[in-house]
């Protein structure tokens, strides 16, 4: 429940402040300078705002799109680019990387979309994406924009952006763990260009690791959804996670895949283990202090902190064996994150 | 420690007496400090204006050692503008500030995570309230959305509380004794006469719900700490296997990461480190390389590669 909503004083007229101010008629309205002076004050609770969150509607004036990092699964693109105007997400997983980045637990969300679309484009152009030259833009890692769709409104903006540009080669991917299926609606699929990927793990995993996520049935029940709606589904089961109870776990989700059959429909299926900026994990154990991954024990790789080499390939080979087996996912779709390729 | 400013003396005896304290006569201090034995609350009167507020808020929450868990409420009297889009707020009604403001600075906002019954409203911190004027400080469009009130220490209050403590742990709260601008044309309600009672009544009003923060602030910043926490029983047994080992700082970091990993999972800890202590004990480990080996194959074991952030 957000009590109090927080407004940049030049995103009070705009149509996206107008609609979340509608949507939370009982919250009270503070009109600030800019976000900056809410999201990044001195000696915040993580913790604390993050278990009661308010919401920073502001306009973002220092560009929307960076480069995807080597961190993350580009899926066989050319381009790899990283799309954020959402920040911070209403769930509390304990490997996210938001515990160690973000200064503020509250939600930030930027109304001027018309902008990032506009950059969107200028990169498009400047990239020549085509039907030879393709692009991946991830639009959701910072925040679970499809879990706050009934709030936000952001999927029906991106779906309308991707069906006005018609661009062949463009990929702009939806990363969730929410399993209401009637957000899957909010989209057209009509030219493909829009993907939701649902993020899974284990269903252990699920209940231990991340709390306020929809279990991993009404997840692939959302993903089987929208297979059959005609849309581009992916799973990511990322971070892969090294934990006590083994990888077992990571069977039962594939059986679960195989029961819906939708393996073989799947458009990718990303591998990942667990890794973090260093910097990043340092403040995530102040952040997250119950999480028992920030307190793993991590190599720490040109600045990332990551499971041993042996230590992840053993893990991701063995789920994406699984996954070829028992989830019949073609092998050729399985993405395992190299991030030495990734940077050559 | 629920730590309460105001200005004057008159804006802080109410909370003095109901928190049973007594002035501290021994320390010097630009602020007047009273405190129980406790230590459970303290009331600062850091006098009027910006720069003697955030001078006594910094000394007095340096003297008294404020830190998480620790609780700020700013407290006085404002004026309030008579004639608003959001009506008219009365003397004696009590705001809450949801946002601190200063004429050329950036604004504050305290964090709302502790709910409160007061209405929300600027504060708006000024040399002087009755040198405002409408124009000025106009309320419309954006403005209109939160009442202004107007007073001359909580910005400054704030700004310096804040060094020491999280916006989640500062509030203030203003009781109207009048309209800002010209007294005489605006029209002055609370004077010396009837200011005691009115600042008397807001109390009676605000100790409950202060306390009640007070009180959840406490339980949440104790939580967050207690995961932090290693028992002092695992504590020695940490100690014994680093001495054992001779471990560096770095390597009992490591150990202590990996051992609050296995308590956060609801592995029996101590059980694992005593059988590590005797097992260590018992190897005759003869030199570095021994212990190393032993670091790494039997306490890191399953955690191949070790942990190089600390």
């Amino acid at each position: 429940m957000i009590d109090v909503l927080y407004i940049e004083k030049d995103a009070l007229g705009l149509p996206f402040s107008r609609k979340i101010r509608a949507k939370l008629p009982h919250a009270t309205v503070v009109p600030i300078d800019r976000w900056e002076d809410v999201f990044y004050r001195k000696n915040q609770n993580f913790a604390l705002q993050k278990k009661d969150q308010n919401l920073i509607v502001g306009i973002n004036r220092g560009g929307f799109v960076m480069q995807g990092s080597d961190n993350c699964q580009s899926a066989g693109a050319d381009v790899f680019a990283y799309c954020s105007f959402a920040k911070n997400c209403i769930a509390g997983c304990g490997y996210c990387y938001l515990q160690g980045m973000m200064r503020s637990g509250n939600l930030l969300a930027f109304a001027n979309m018309e902008d990032c679309f506009g950059e969107v484009r200028g990169l498009l152009e400047r990239e020549r994406i085509s039907e030879n030259r393709k692009m991946l833009l991830a639009v959701s890692y910072d925040n679970d924009i499809y879990a706050l769709e009934g709030l936000f409104g952001y999927i029906g903006m991106w779906s309308d952006f991707v069906d006005a540009e018609q661009r062949e080669g463009l990929t702009v991917e939806i990363r969730t763990k929410c399993g209401t299926r009637q957000f899957v609606d909010h989209a057209k699929p009509s030219n493909g260009s829009l993907v939701f990927t649902w993020s899974v793990s284990s269903p252990e995993n699920i209940k231990k690791y991340e709390p306020m996520t929809s279990d991993l049935k009404a997840r692939l029940d959302a993903a089987e959804y929208a297979v059959k709606k005609g849309f581009r589904v992916r799973l990511a089961l990322d971070p892969v996670l090294d934990v006590s109870e083994g990888p077992g776990g990571y069977v039962k989700l594939c059986e679960e895949i195989r029961a819906r059959n939708i393996g073989e429909k799947l458009d990718a299926v990303m591998l990942g283990g667990f890794r973090i900026p260093a910097d990043y994990l340092k403040i995530m154990r102040k952040n997250a202090p119950s999480s028992p991954i920030a307190f793993d024990s991590y190599e720490v790789r040109e600045g990332t902190a990551c499971y041993a080499p042996e230590r992840e390939k053993k893990l991701t080979d063995l789920i994406a064996g699984n996954l070829v087996k028992t989830a019949g996912v073609p092998g050729e779709r399985i993405f395992i994150l190299d991030r030495e390729a990734a940077k050559g | 420690m629920i730590i309460i400013q105001t200005a004057l003396y008159i804006e802080a005896a109410e909370a003095a007496k109901y928190y049973g304290l007594t002035e501290k006569t021994d320390r010097a201090l630009p602020a007047r400090v009273f405190t129980d034995e406790k230590g459970l609350a303290a009331v600062m009167v850091t006098g009027t204006g910006g720069f003697n507020a955030a001078c006594g808020v910094a000394s007095a929450l340096t003297y008294l050692g404020a830190g998480s868990g620790d609780f700020f409420v700013n407290f006085g009297i404002a004026g309030a503008e008579k004639d608003t889009d959001w009506g008219v707020l009365a003397p004696g009604d009590i705001v809450r500030a949801f946002k601190c403001s200063c004429e050329n600075e950036r604004p504050f906002y305290p964090d709302i995570i502790y709910k409160s019954p007061f209405a929300p409203a600027e504060v708006v911190t000024v040399k002087d309230p009755r040198s405002y004027s409408p124009e000025k400080y106009a309320c419309s469009g954006a403005e209109s959305l939160l009442p202004k009130v107007f007073d001359m220490e909580l910005y400054y209050a704030v700004k310096a509380a804040n060094m020491f403590l999280g916006p989640e742990a500062l509030i203030s709260f203003k009781t109207i004794s009048d309209y800002a601008g010209n007294t005489a044309s605006a029209g002055g309600i609370i004077d010396k006469t009837n200011a005691e009672k009115v600042i008397n009544d807001a109390w009676q009003r605000l100790f409950p719900v202060i306390d009640r923060t007070a009180e959840k602030l406490r339980e949440d910043c104790q939580r967050q700490e207690s995961f932090k926490l290693i028992p002092g029983d695992t504590e020695k047994l940490l100690e014994a296997l680093g001495n054992t080992l001779k471990l560096t700082y770095a390597g009992r970091e490591m150990l202590k990461n990996r051992i609050r990993k296995d308590m956060l999972s609801g592995e029996d800890v101590n059980a694992r480190l005593e059988a590590l202590v005797s097992e260590a004990e018992g190897s005759g480990l003869k030199n570095k390389k021994d212990r190393e080996r032993f670091f790494r194959d039997r306490v890191m074991a399953d955690r191949r590669g070790g942990d190089e952030l600390d």
